[in-house]
């Protein structure tokens, strides 16, 4: 069953102006509930401008956004609904900090929830174990945090609205290694126990191996790939063409395939990667 | 005889000393020399980006001396020249342009130097070609990609005919293009013109290509040697939250179980070295 679903959509900036700039062309895509969903494309193709229209932050100028069947801009008291129904974390959060302490940064959705002081006490300390962060933070202020703690409190703020919908843009660009691994985590964690749908952008094709059902891939402003992860990545030829990465893992068998190794292609982890080279040895070898 | 070109003694940094627990840099010693491309790796907080500035006296330490080209940085007169020579590209690339047009944001450094006009223009002619930015010379800054955005900064530093670039992680906020784009440009100034390079990232496929590597952690040099000494401690890397790359976690597996494949950095010595075994 499709949560979001969106319906021909076109979408272009600065209308009117000589700097009018379609990007968006005629998208149609769907989003099911409970899946996790990779968004990627090339920068430029139009992945943020998507993720806007996903929560009504953005109209499109032809075409649909629907939620629950739907349309989100059938009224204002829909708009305002699918908001709090579909939460949106922007690409870079911590920028967007803007409370003298965590407990009140995070609890700023809520509140425009017009949810009960109890209720909104017990949201922060719910997305405090979310994303990581013992309960003494509340009182810290976010400015003192690093770079790091303070994208957990960013999102942190959008998970207190317990939204059905997560959409992330980008949500571990510029993390470290081990910061990436447990944003991820914390993706996938809240993801399994609360079963909601997660929309995410990003530019590393590991990550969106590691935790995405399904790949839906921009380009130029059009959808112009969708299916499981497996499937995407099967057709490394044109993701290669449209300027986006692959895999690690993939590359590797990809190149051994090309010296004439009859190996599978299909692996997208380092682990699959090895079990599948292993397994070829061991037949090459006759074990 | 390598000539030195940045040189860090006993250097110790501390962003507040009246809270020394915020000490981001602790009795730092180690050179870098003439035409090395350096990565200095660490996981965020363990001071890297504190060394990236300490570089070129934008950070001058608490303790310890950092010397640039022979020069100190801690000595006001000295300033100007090091700054000269130590280049320096941060993240974000909207933060760095200042002008309304490409080639007037490569010109900025050198007309304030007050050098001719001709001499300004054969300067930001060179820098743009070599960064490959000569056909969007007349474009708004603003309007380019992150990879083009990060170029044009390097050739601001070009045009001021560093010989030292700094750059404090250049790709974190570009898209794998971009960071291509970037990480080519760094090679082909290194080749062509022998600048020295420092780059600071935790892209470890970036690191993988460098001279030599350098990881922080808390503060301190942990390691120090060429990117294949450094990943075969793959442990300790882990333990300090950084990773080893994907090609090398895979080449472990297979000779774990028995597959003799020696440590490779890239998908391409994987591939080779698995097919040298197999054939």
């Amino acid at each position: 069953m499709a949560v979001l679903t969106v319906q021909n959509l076109c979408y272009g900036y600065a209308k009117g102006t000589p700097f009018e700039k379609a990007v968006l062309h005629d998208v149609c895509c769907t989003f099911g509930e409970g899946e996790i969903v990779a968004v990627i494309g090339h920068t430029g193709s139009g992945k943020s401008t998507l993720l806007q229209h996903l929560n009504g932050l953005l109209k499109p100028d032809s075409g649909d956004v629907l939620l629950d069947g739907e349309s989100i801009y059938r009224s204002k008291a829909a708009l305002r609904e699918c908001r709090f129904r579909v939460g949106m974390c922007f690409q870079y959060p911590e920028q967007q900090l803007f409370e003298s302490t965590v407990r009140d940064d995070i609890a700023f959705g809520p509140k425009n929830q017009k949810l009960a002081a109890d209720e909104i006490d017990r949201r922060v300390k719910e997305s405090l174990a979310y994303v990581g962060l013992r309960e003494s933070y509340a009182d810290k202020s976010p400015f003192d945090l690093s770079g790091g703690e303070k994208r957990r409190v960013a999102i942190a703020g959008v998970l207190a609205m317990e939204p059905e919908v997560l959409i992330l843009d980008e949500p571990s660009a510029g993390l470290d290694p081990a910061g990436k691994k447990a944003l991820l985590k914390l993706i996938t964690d809240y993801h399994a126990q609360t079963g909601s749908t997660v929309i995410f952008v990003s530019h590393d094709m590991d990550d969106v191996a590691e935790i995405a059902d399904r790949v839906l891939v921009l380009s130029k402003g059009r959808a112009v790939m969708s299916g499981t992860t497996r499937e995407v990545f099967a057709r490394a030829d044109e993701l290669l063409e449209m300027g986006l990465g692959l895999p690690e893992a993939t590359s590797v068998m990809l190149r051994l395939r090309h010296e004439g190794l009859d190996v599978p292609t299909d692996v997208f982890t380092a682990e699959e990667a090895a079990a599948a080279l292993l397994a070829f040895a061991r037949k090459g070898a006759g074990v | 005889m390598k000539n030195e070109v940045l040189r860090f003694d006993n250097v110790t940094f501390c962003y507040d000393t009246e809270r020394p627990e915020h000490t981001a840099v602790r009795d730092l010693s180690f050179s870098l020399y003439e035409g090395e491309f350096t990565c200095i790796l660490g996981h965020n907080g363990s001071g890297k980006s504190t060394v990236a500035k300490l570089c070129n006296a934008l950070l001058l330490p608490t303790s310890g001396t950092v010397t640039a080209y022979g020069l100190d940085t801690a000595v006001e007169a000295n300033e100007n020249e090091i700054r000269r020579n130590v280049g320096m590209v941060f993240q974000n690339p909207d933060n760095q342009l200042v002008a309304t047009i490409v080639e007037d944001d490569v010109a900025f450094g050198p007309e304030n130097l007050g050098l001719p006009r001709e001499e300004i223009a054969a300067r930001v002619d060179e820098a743009l070609r070599l960064v490959g930015m000569t056909e969007f010379r007349k474009h708004e800054p603003h309007r380019l990609s992150g990879g083009q955005k990060q170029r044009v900064a390097i050739a601001g530093a070009l045009a001021m005919q560093t010989r030292c670039l700094v750059l404090d992680e250049p790709t974190a906020m570009l898209d794998p293009q971009g960071r291509q784009e970037v990480m080519e440009a760094l090679f082909k100034l290194k080749r062509e013109l022998g600048i020295t390079v420092v780059l600071v990232t935790h892209f470890m496929s970036e690191a993988v290509a460098a001279d030599r590597v350098l990881v922080m952690n808390d503060g301190k040099l942990c390691m120090d040697g060429t990117p294949r000494e450094v990943f075969a401690h793959s442990e300790e890397l882990s333990a300090i939250g950084l990773a080893v790359p994907k090609p090398l976690e895979i080449a472990r597996t297979l000779r774990q179980n028995g597959i003799p494949i020696d440590d490779v950095l890239t998908a391409d010595e994987l591939a080779q070295a698995f097919y040298n075994a197999f054939t």
